[in-house]
């Protein structure tokens, strides 16, 4: 009987020290906004979740509003990865890849319409206050979209995938991961002018203040084709300047200041060189650490340099402020796999 | 339901000379909780999957995708590559995922379904972390001739047939099993994000599997025996995508032959085993609408031998070595890879007090072509207290080794990848009593493992790469109560499984990240499974009934599914025909209509049928004289 007891007693050791199911729900605190200039951070969610979300970041008061599309739209969702996003003409266009749709939202980010019917669209880029593009992963094409109707009016052929677009003189540049080429459209009548050899998986494109276009192209480490940066006279279409990465570096994010005149980019950590520059600079402006960061951008207010860590894909995002120096200034918590920021 | 011990034994006839029940098997489970699927489980689960049978009988926790989608495994808190699924004593893992895909393995297939718990990377090899599933295929000798066809049609266009041929003699068994499953599986679901149309039907799910199991056996001499196995399995389905979007046009297909060959020496104090295995994995990934064919290939070649001596009565020695290899290849790595491993393992097992006190320790060194694998070992006791009380406990040191896509997948692949490596500790007290017509059975286990070098994919700017990220430690418990009353006719079994899981991040390197102390995600921290069943002469009904508590779906925690119950009744009659059985069997699965996922956007079934028959006949095997033990 002894070893009876012995065992109720070994046994209810068992049910002890567990720990409660239920998790602590979180209350999104009160927020005060100030007067300032707001933050958005475009949140990808996770591939497949339908957990996209946008952050509002108030530099003003360092508060974060999480989930601003599903706080201001009765807690719907805004959708599977949110890829991008852009303002114009007083709405926001949120770029949603993984839904095939372009949700348009007003100034305080209400749902005002849906634009739908791509295949799997990355970035718009108005050309006129009527009609923007969209470029597209998988579609083989730039669509044409019709800003008033807010309906797909037409397409552009472009193989592979389409990326990144810059304006320019009406024309439009659009970078493509899957080709060398980046093609050159005229926005009046949207028909391919021109292409451009830029080398392999070219993505980001800038406009800078002398109205030269920049293109970052992140090689093929496969192919030994190592990543570059390059400067384009929009009007010749020739290639102005060459910077050469090594077959190790993996380049991206490219972004310029407020003046136009300092490009930044992510390689490892973050990395500043002038419009002027004869190389890419060797040593980053700040350095990675134990971080891997995702996101970049640079406040055209007060020239602070944005950087998102998306740690691991699977929690939230940690948004790191430097100063124009480099001078961590503030870390703040946004959605999961924040890619961008909208400085209004 | 498991077996319980007391019952184990009562339909098997067993040739003395040819029980070549693999030692290691026997060895690796002891001072270890194990348990096997009993005959009346896997008749009521005949037309389920591997992953099904688990999900409502063991404390397993299986992340099911939906009907006919991926389902992996969560054993104790730990990852899917961290089981071990071995087959007929050969490690099975996908070298290329470092998981199997459970979804595409009917139940039907294996004479005997196993669980051992905990670590046994010495023994198995890579991925035996959390515990290991053991699927075998037993066929006996001087059975007869034995046909069995079993058909079933359910909801949602599901129809599952399968058959079993196999004609039993002294010297040679030949078992034939065929079996398919097809389903339009257009569920409907509940959106409850849709507030207009909640209702809403699966869109692009359709599933068809097939394949074909044969197995010979010879009695070679009275001393040696040779087993050939083929196994080939091929499986076609369309992925459905988040209820979000409207199309999709993903498919995959799956192509899978394994085949295998054992040979056995039974001598009196010394046996042997040397054999070899080719697996041919296929997998191709198809999205039209994306332009996406992707196809990939993997090869494994296993040689092995195993010997056990028997040096004095209480002792057993097992000394061996394994060589495999992995050749896989897709587009994504540019070439064929290869991960060549050998594996050098010695164990011995020791009794004591009059076989009241069983130890078993072994060692396993092992070599790989990219890198270094860590000295494995484990130590293992199981005492019987009382004729009633057992205790087990071992503690071991177990490992999991990259995957060839971990390794080499462009772009990302991290060739500088470590394996996972870490020790787990397991005890178990278990109670059984036998009274007149009533049995009760109790166990309790309780462990605590440590893994480091656990590997995640994390982002970059372009590429996405898996790094030895952090340490996680994995405690719980577990328990297992059943009680059994049998009246001549009258029998009712009464089963509870409960799981307790914490799965925690304890250091990561990530700066500021927020996982440390925070539970892995998609790891229930509790669950409950109990089943009720009651017979009569030759009829059983069963009430399975499961619970399944929170899962954080991020790995900050703030993010979670809820709790769901799912509920199961299944049904057999049995009647007989002349010499042939005919069995009738209905089920009835989510009997209440949950609204529930295992997986975020992954929405499951709601309430379903399905009907079916099995018709078995078997002409016995008349020989001349019989050596029964």
């Amino acid at each position: 009987m002894s070893y009876n007891l012995f065992f109720i007693a070994a046994f209810s050791f068992l049910f002890l020290s567990c720990v409660k199911d239920k998790p602590a729900c979180t209350v999104q605190p009160q927020v005060k906004l100030s007067g300032n200039k707001k933050v958005y951070v475009v949140n990808e969610g996770n591939f497949m979740a339908g957990n996209a979300s946008v952050s509002l970041f108030d530099p003003g008061s360092s508060q974060v509003i999480e989930n601003l599309y599903q706080s201001q739209n009765q807690s719907s969702f805004l959708g599977d990865v949110a890829q991008s996003l852009s303002r114009f003409n007083s709405s926001f266009y949120v770029v949603v890849n993984n839904s095939n749709k372009i949700v348009i939202c007003d100034e305080q980010f209400k749902f005002k319409s849906t634009i739908s019917g791509f295949t799997s669209p990355r970035y718009i880029l108005p050309v006129s206050n009527s009609k923007a593009y969209v470029s597209d992963l998988y579609a083989n094409k730039i669509y044409i979209v019709n800003l008033n109707s807010n309906t797909i009016s037409g397409s552009i052929t472009c193989p592979g995938w389409t990326e990144n677009m810059a304006l320019v003189y009406n024309k439009v540049f659009v970078t493509n991961r899957k080709r060398n080429y980046t093609y050159i459209i005229n926005a009046s009548n949207d028909i391919k002018s021109d292409s451009i050899n830029v080398g392999s998986g070219a993505g980001d494109i800038i406009v800078d203040k002398n109205d030269k276009i920049w293109v970052l192209s992140a090689g093929d480490k496969t192919a030994a084709i190592v990543p570059t940066l390059k400067k384009i006279d929009p009007l010749t279409h020739l290639i102005e300047t060459n910077l050469n990465f090594t077959l190790n570096d993996s380049p991206g994010n490219l972004c310029i200041n407020k003046t136009k005149d300092t490009l930044y980019l992510l390689n490892g950590g973050i990395f500043k060189l002038a419009i002027t520059a004869l190389s890419v600079p060797a040593v980053p402006l700040i350095e990675k650490g134990n971080k891997t960061f995702y996101g970049l951008g640079i406040n055209p207010n007060d020239y602070t340099i944005y950087a998102s860590d998306a740690l691991d894909y699977i929690q939230k995002s940690n948004i790191y402020i430097f100063d124009a120096a480099g001078n961590q200034k503030q870390i703040f918590k946004a959605g999961i796999n924040a890619n961008s920021f909208y400085f209004e | 339901m498991m077996s319980i011990p007391c019952f184990k034994g009562q339909d098997t006839i067993t040739l003395k000379e040819v029980d070549v029940k693999s030692t290691r098997t026997t060895l690796s489970g002891i001072g270890k909780k194990t348990e096997s699927i009993d005959s009346l489980t896997k008749r009521q689960f005949i037309f389920n999957s591997l992953g099904d049978v688990l999900s409502l009988n063991t404390p397993i926790f299986i992340k099911n995708y939906g009907p006919g989608s991926l389902s992996s495994t969560s054993f104790r808190g730990g990852s899917a590559s961290q089981t071990g699924i071995i087959w007929n004593g050969f490690n099975i893992q996908n070298g290329m995922l470092g998981q199997m895909d459970l979804s595409l393995i009917p139940s039907v297939l294996f004479d005997n379904i196993s669980i051992e718990y905990g670590g046994s990377s010495s023994l198995w090899g890579s991925g035996a972390v959390g515990g290991s599933i053991h699927l075998n295929n037993k066929p006996l000798f001087s059975k007869g001739f034995t046909t069995i066809a079993n058909i079933s049609k359910g909801s949602y266009g599901l129809f599952n047939a399968s058959t079993n041929i196999e004609v039993s003699n002294k010297k040679f068994i030949s078992s034939t099993k065929a079996y398919l499953q097809n389903s339009l599986n257009n569920f409907v679901y509940r959106d409850t994000l849709d507030k207009i149309n909640p209702l809403q039907t699966q869109k692009h799910a359709t599933y068809s599997f097939k394949g074909l199991l044969q197995e010979f056996r010879f009695l070679l001499t009275q001393k040696q025996s040779l087993t050939v196995n083929g196994w080939y399995n091929v499986g076609a389905r369309q992925l459905p995508v988040f209820n979000a979007l409207n199309v999709s046009r993903a498919e995959q297909f799956d192509a899978n032959f394994k085949t295998t060959a054992t040979w056995n020496y039974i001598a009196n104090n010394f046996q042997s085993t040397v054999r070899g295995a080719f697996f041919n994995d296929a997998l191709n990934y198809r999205d039209s609408a994306f332009s996406i064919d992707s196809k990939s290939k993997l090869q494994t070649f296993i040689g092995e031998n195993e010997n056990n001596f028997n040096w004095s009565k209480n002792n057993v020695f097992n000394f061996g070595f394994n060589l495999t290899s992995y050749n896989g290849k897709t587009d994504s790595y540019g070439g064929v890879k290869t991960l060549q491993k050998t594996a050098f393992f010695i164990g011995n097992k020791f009794s004591f007090l009059k076989q009241r006190l069983i130890t078993f320790v072994s060692l396993r060194a092992e070599y790989i072509n990219t890198g270094k694998l860590p000295l494995t070992g484990s130590a293992a006791f199981e005492y019987k207290i009382t004729k009633t009380i057992t205790a087990k406990l071992n503690g071991a040191k177990v490992y999991r080794q990259p995957t060839l896509n971990e390794l080499y997948w462009k772009p990302g692949g991290n060739p500088d990848l470590l394996p996972e490596q870490g020790y787990t500790v397991e005890g178990d007290l278990s109670f059984t009593h036998l009274w007149n017509k009533v049995s009760f059975f109790v166990s309790g286990a309780a462990f605590y493992r440590n893994i480091n070098n656990w590997i995640l994919w994390l982002p970059g700017q372009n590429i996405t790469t898996p790094v030895n990220i952090q340490q996680v430690l994995s405690r719980g418990t577990e328990t297992t109560w059943r009680l059994n009353y049998r009246n001549n006719k009258f029998g009712i079994n009464i089963n509870t499984i409960t799981g307790y899981v914490l799965s925690t991040i304890q250091s990561s390197k990530q700066e500021n990240g927020n996982t440390e102390g925070k539970q892995l995600i998609y790891t229930p921290r509790y669950s409950v499974n109990a089943n009720v069943s009651v017979s009569y002469g030759m009829a059983n009904i069963t009430y399975y009934h499961q619970y399944i508590g929170y899962r954080f779906i991020s790995s900050d925690n703030l993010q979670w599914l809820t709790p769901y119950h799912f509920s199961s009744v299944r049904c057999n009659i049995k009647t007989k025909l002349g010499e042939t059985a005919i069995v009738l069997y209905a089920a009835c699965n989510n009997v209440f209509n949950t609204n529930y996922a295992v997986i975020a956007g992954r929405p499951m079934p709601l309430r379903s049928f399905e009907i079916g028959a099995t018709i078995a006949a078997n002409k016995p095997y008349k020989p001349k004289q019989i050596n029964i033990k």
